[in-house]
């Protein structure tokens, strides 16, 4: 067995080496399949992209960016420094305001940090494989798949300061270098002011260990010179717009519950990633107590590098818990990690002098083994992750198509928030960007009233809010007051691409608002369904106009209402069966609830408990919420379904709403149409398919 | 006696090389049915857009339909040309090395397969 494992143990890292090479290899094509689906990608994939084209279009007609007075429209703000939107321009003008040159350049800019991130680390240890690999780790991790995709500066910035560490690390001992490393630095900075941070701090940190103070001073000076030399021509060019724009418009609300969420899907998704960074960190703090001893710090140049740019990058990651902030806060928090694992696998600056190669071996090999499970555990969240949102935004019941053509025979002014894009993408520059300026407007440094007169006036001819599933993110992008005015002025006119469409009131013509009941029909409708009616797992959702807990739900003829004590948003009531005579019939009301279920829209008098009550038709049950089912909201709706009693004792058929099988074969097994009740234009064939259309009666509306 | 020694030491080395081949060959098979696997879940990851009858899933199993006998003939050339190399490089670094190499490209293909 000796035998056997001597002949064996040193081609244990080849061994190992292929299944890291094979898992990279799957790592860069799902990244490459990410690419693939978004980059050409016609339409908007994120609420940020629409502005930074809308920069580059301004740019493009010599408009001004940084504007200090919002008292006139458009109320937009450039919330980053100007070369990203600089790099944009020339695309713009080329091929018109399309996202794929932005999002190109995010690609490129992922390409372009994992290439340099591998240069610092073979350069600082001296071992392919290991840089090879921290390049791969970075590409591979879920924030930068996902966030590579779109059309935003950060990855941009990020190459940047990654090219900036590089030519410092490789070319610092020169003046052409220090200039040059301080130069990239500073355009990453005016790409993203946050790479002011993390970057700077490694390159300076770097520069004092290996060539002293005096030439660190230098890098400070000339990065702090710079920088602060545009500052100030920029912000005298704009009239102060420019710190107005990138510093105050940014000052937005923050929330620790932001940040706790954040940090805890980082430990889920990088537990190995920032294991072997923290290890990494304290390595460092030892050393630095350690040079007070004279021990050589100059024996781990990677770690002075890596150290201090970790410390950076964990700072700016903090910033992760402002109001509408997302993952590209983590991306220099990415980088850093991806390096601090090329060094643990380089073993760099380990006394390998001092291990025997066996127990070298083993070290090597096991770094290698915890890449390649972190490898794994990253590609499975990329495919589970990012890759299941894109395919979302990408669906094609989102209607998109008609979002882009309703905007295109839209006169103008129009209101978007997430789908911006589709203005830009018609070649219109942007009135308003809603997250920014209700921000402005919350922080007492924006006066909303001129564009809440606007509104009032209905000047927009279309106002498109958007509705993410779970989160009501629109409460964030729009104020109370602007939301109000916009609900009393506008009507809910249609649903595309999960944004409501509203239409000015006057103009608006709406049939389905005052409808109570179909004409010849036995029942009268359950509620009102503004924005039409879905078809879902075979019930019919009613969905209002209005926010949760704001629109009445009716009963649809007389009968006895049920609730069990589980039922947070839900009634049943039983009734006579008007279309076959002597049987009866259950009706049920879901819905009625906030998202998560922790209030009950239900009315009152129907507690959960509640049995045998009489009810009449048109009786109020409660109001439309925007509970679904568990993990999952909507629009505020009631869903409404029909059912047959159960055989034995012509109880609720609970088992309808489980899912499972009902014990007796002669129960029913799926809910009733309820068309032939309603009279509504609902038919069996497209039973079970979830489908919205807009709610229009068989014959005519009473 | 040393003779002896020498034989023995082949014996132990024949009985490792014969032993790896096979290993190689069994797990020519699994990895080449797990390769699918993941194949089959990256694509469905992708591109997936509903049930069997769907255009998407209908394409990934023509891929893996297609795909099935291009791996089958790797399989078969892994297991003949890996015992004709293995045979004319006894004991040779290349021969361990390739070993080392082909189970590491295995072992990589089962483990991908604990994660996608």
């Amino acid at each position: 067995m000796r035998k056997i494992l001597e002949v064996l143990s040193p081609y244990l890292e080849d061994a190992i080496k292929m299944v890291v090479i094979l898992f990279a290899v799957v790592a860069v094509l799902i990244f490459i399949g990410q690419k693939s689906l978004a980059v050409f990608y016609r339409y908007p994939l994120d609420y940020g992209e629409a502005p930074l084209v809308d920069q580059a279009m301004r740019l493009a007609q010599g408009q001004p960016l940084y504007r200090r007075d919002l008292a006139t429209p458009p109320y937009t703000v450039s919330n980053y420094p100007p070369l990203y939107p600089l790099v944009l321009t020339p695309f713009v003008a080329l091929f018109g305001p399309a996202f794929w040159p932005g999002r190109l350049i995010s690609t490129l800019g992922a390409l372009a940090t994992a290439y340099f991130i591998g240069r610092i680390v073979q350069g600082q240890t001296g071992d392919r494989t290991a840089g090879r690999v921290a390049g791969v780790l970075f590409l591979a991790i879920p924030y930068v798949g996902s966030w590579s995709s779109l059309a935003r500066v950060d990855l941009l910035a990020l190459a940047l300061s990654m090219a900036g560490l590089v030519v410092l690390t490789q070319h610092g001992d020169t003046r052409k270098g220090l200039i040059e490393g301080a130069l990239l630095l500073v355009a990453a900075v005016y790409t993203r002011q946050s790479y002011g941070l993390a970057a700077p701090l490694a390159a300076c940190v770097w520069t004092w260990r290996r060539y002293g103070w005096r030439r660190a001073a230098t890098l400070v000076a000339l990065i702090g010179g710079v920088g602060l030399i545009l500052l100030l021509g920029l912000n005298l060019a704009t009239g102060g717009g420019f710190v107005f724009n990138i510093v105050n418009a940014n000052v937005n609300p923050y929330r620790m519950d932001n940040l706790l969420r954040n940090w805890r899907d980082v430990r889920d998704t990088l537990p190995i990633l920032l294991a072997l960074g923290v290890t990494g960190m304290g390595l460092c703090v030892y050393w630095l107590l350690a040079t007070r001893k004279n021990l050589p710090l100059q024996s781990a140049p990677g770690w002075m590098m890596a150290g201090p740019y970790l410390l950076g990058a964990a700072l700016s990651a903090l910033t992760v818990g402002k109001v509408g902030s997302n993952v590209n806060y983590l991306l220099e928090l990415a980088a850093a990690l991806s390096m601090t694992a090329g060094l643990w696998m380089a073993g760099h600056a380990l006394p390998w002098a001092e291990i025997s190669p066996t127990a070298r071996r083993l070290i090597r090999n096991g770094m290698i083994a915890l890449v390649i499970v972190q490898l794994g555990f990253m590609m499975r969240g990329t495919l589970l992750g990012p890759v299941q949102d894109l395919k979302v935004r990408r669906q094609p019941e989102r209607r998109l198509e008609d979002l882009f053509w309703e905007v295109k025979r839209t006169p103008d002014p129009i209101l978007a928030d997430e789908f911006m894009g589709m203005l830009t993408l018609n070649g219109r520059t942007l009135y308003l960007q809603p997250f920014e300026m209700t921000q402005l407007a919350n922080a007492g440094l924006w006066d909303q009233t001129p564009l809440l007169e606007s509104i009032r006036a209905q000047e927009f001819s279309m106002i498109m809010i958007h509705h993410f599933m779970n989160y009501p993110v629109y409460t964030e992008r729009w104020t109370p007051e602007m939301l109000d005015a916009i609900l009393t002025y506008y009507i809910a006119d249609e649903w595309a691409g999960e944004s409501v469409i509203f239409r000015p009131r006057d103009a608006a013509v709406h049939p389905s608002r005052t409808l109570t009941a179909c004409a010849h029909a036995p029942w009268r409708l359950p509620g009102s369904a503004d924005f039409g009616v879905w078809w879902l797992t075979q019930s019919l959702i009613f969905m209002s106009e209005g926010f949760e807990g704001t629109a009445p739900v009716y009963a649809v003829a007389d009968g006895v209402l049920m609730r069990p004590g589980d039922w947070v948003g839900a009634v049943a009531i039983l009734h006579d069966d008007p279309l076959r005579p002597g049987q009866k019939v259950w009706t049920y009301y879901d819905g009625m609830a906030s998202a998560w279920g922790e209030r009950s829209y239900v009315a009152a008098e129907f507690p959960p408990g509640s049995e045998g009550i009489p009810v009449k038709q048109g009786q109020l049950l409660g109001y439309q919420g925007t509970w679904h089912k568990p993990g999952m909201s909507i629009w505020p709706h009631v869903t409404f379904g029909v059912a047959e009693p159960l055989h034995a004792d012509g109880g609720f058929p609970l088992h309808l709403l489980t899912g499972q099988a009902p014990s007796d074969p002669e129960d029913p097994h799926t809910f009733l149409d309820p068309s032939p009740y309603l009279e509504t234009a609902i038919s069996s064939p497209i039973m079970g398919t979830p489908v919205w259309f807009p709610l229009h009666c068989l014959g005519t509306a009473r | 006696m040393s003779l002896g020694m020498e034989k023995k030491q082949d014996f132990r080395l024949v009985a490792l090389a014969v032993g790896l081949w096979l290993l190689t060959v069994v797990l020519t098979f699994y990895a080449i049915v797990n390769l699918l696997e993941v194949l089959m879940r990256v694509y469905a990851a992708f591109w997936a857009d509903g049930g069997f009858y769907s255009p998407a899933t209908q394409a990934a199993i023509g891929l893996r339909q297609f795909l099935l006998l291009p791996l089958g003939f790797l399989g078969v050339a892994i297991t003949i040309g890996g015992a004709e190399y293995h045979r004319e490089h006894f004991n040779t670094r290349q021969s361990w090395r390739l070993f080392a190499r082909t189970l590491g490209v295995q072992l990589g293909l089962l483990l991908l397969g604990v994660f996608i």
